[in-house]
């Protein structure tokens, strides 16, 4: 059962702007559709006018250029895993992608939906809301059943996480993405993108409703060693428990610059300045590794159900160090 | 052993009504010049995950057992 609406198919990102609605819940994006549908068809998302995208060429596919990687938010995961820059470039991307669906929702699902898809907590998903609360305002997560939620970050009403396993990945590898909107163009790196909803009007992150996501630029990878890791409930595909990527620049042994970027484990995508500080000037082992992920993790308030969580994101760094030290770009 | 066609059977009456999977809610007639395939995807509505509330796996095979105590409540045991 779906809710009526309006469908409209504009030809431009301008067009595409110029439709949306000024405020949320009005109005929604279609792209891949693989996640938003589901969340109409469960009366969780009701928009009034969806829009979809799909038609907007200037949104499709991967180009290189003197800035590195352009990435059209159209652009299918399936058509990312493929390309050859990509592969030959940025393989932790690629492993990233490509462990992120079946190949079959792969080739629907677009980097764009994948990079605003709404987050998986169970409360949110029962139609309660992103902050949901019982009728005298106490907060439900808290006290309920909190086992897969944040257990870092999670001082303020927000508890869910972060639910894309690619973001990680592409902020490691430093990369910032472009919006437009009725003001103009903005691009901001992508770790800005995500925010910690305070309100109910409040979305996860800082696209604003009328704004499209149009591109995603990823800088040239050289000199840098990235990898990313997950931990899995089972092997085959499945939503994490824990994600952590890693991009180190190495002198000789020496790490000269790193990024520590968990997914899973907050609200929004988590850089950690603690398990970087611990990594930085040192030579990577297992035990420069093993401090820089209880670094990562020092900071963790595991809520009831969820002190598991610590110990899976310390593995996942540790593995992601590791991984990034003895691996390719 | 569960035979891998009931374990994906996504036409089982008894099947969970909070058993979900992608392919749920598009309502395309299949393609009778392609293969079927089934992705093996499938997630719990009441937990997101692949995971049921009683900590068992979320498939077809397993959820359309209504003796499975979480079985259409979405509650544990």
């Amino acid at each position: 059962m779906m809710r009526p609406f309006e469908y409209v198919s504009p030809a431009n990102t301008k067009q595409a702007a110029s439709l949306l609605a000024a405020t949320w819940g009005q109005t929604e994006i279609l792209a891949g559709g693989t996640d938003l549908l589901a969340l109409m068809k469960e009366d969780v998302v009701t928009p009034k006018r969806l829009i979809n995208i799909k038609e907007i060429r200037e949104l499709h596919g991967v180009t290189a250029n003197a800035q590195g990687l352009r990435i059209g938010a159209l652009t299918t995961l399936g058509e990312l895993v493929a390309d050859s820059k990509v592969q030959a470039n940025y393989p932790a991307l690629a492993e990233a992608v490509r462990e992120a669906a079946s190949p079959q929702i792969r080739n629907m699902a677009t980097i764009g939906g994948n990079l605003c898809q709404r987050p998986r907590c169970w409360y949110f998903r029962s139609g309660l809301g992103l902050l949901p609360r019982d009728e005298s305002g106490k907060d439900l997560v808290s006290d309920g059943d909190n086992r897969y939620h944040a257990i870092l970050g999670n001082d303020g009403p927000a508890k869910f996480i972060s639910p894309s396993t690619i973001v990680p990945a592409l902020i490691a590898y430093g990369a910032s993405i472009r919006l437009e909107g009725p003001k103009g163009r903005r691009e901001l790196p992508l770790q800005k993108f995500y925010v910690s909803p305070k309100t109910d009007d409040e979305r996860e992150h800082d696209l604003k409703p009328n704004e499209v996501l149009t591109e995603i630029i990823v800088p040239h990878s050289d000199g840098w060693k990235v990898a990313h890791y997950e931990v899995r409930q089972k092997a085959a595909f499945d939503w994490p428990l824990a994600v952590a990527a890693v991009a180190l620049k190495l002198d000789g042994s020496n790490v000269q610059a790193v990024r520590v970027v968990l997914g899973y484990v907050a609200p929004m995508p988590w850089l950690s300045p603690e398990a970087e500080s611990a990594l930085k000037g040192r030579s990577v082992s297992d035990e420069t590794a093993q401090k820089a992920a209880f670094a990562a993790l020092s900071g963790a308030k595991p809520l009831s159900e969820n002190a598991y969580k610590v110990q899976l994101a310390q593995v996942a760094v540790k593995r992601a160090i590791l991984t990034a030290a003895g691996g390719a770009a | 052993m569960i035979r891998k066609a009931d374990r994906f059977n996504i036409n089982d009456p008894n099947l969970c009504s909070a058993l979900r999977w992608k392919g749920q809610f598009i309502l395309a007639e299949a393609d009778p010049s392609v293969q079927s395939s089934n992705d093996g995807l499938f997630w719990c509505m009441h937990t997101q995950t692949c995971i049921g509330p009683d900590g068992d796996v979320a498939e077809p095979g397993n959820c359309a057992s209504k003796t499975r105590g979480c079985h259409g409540t979405g509650k544990c045991g």
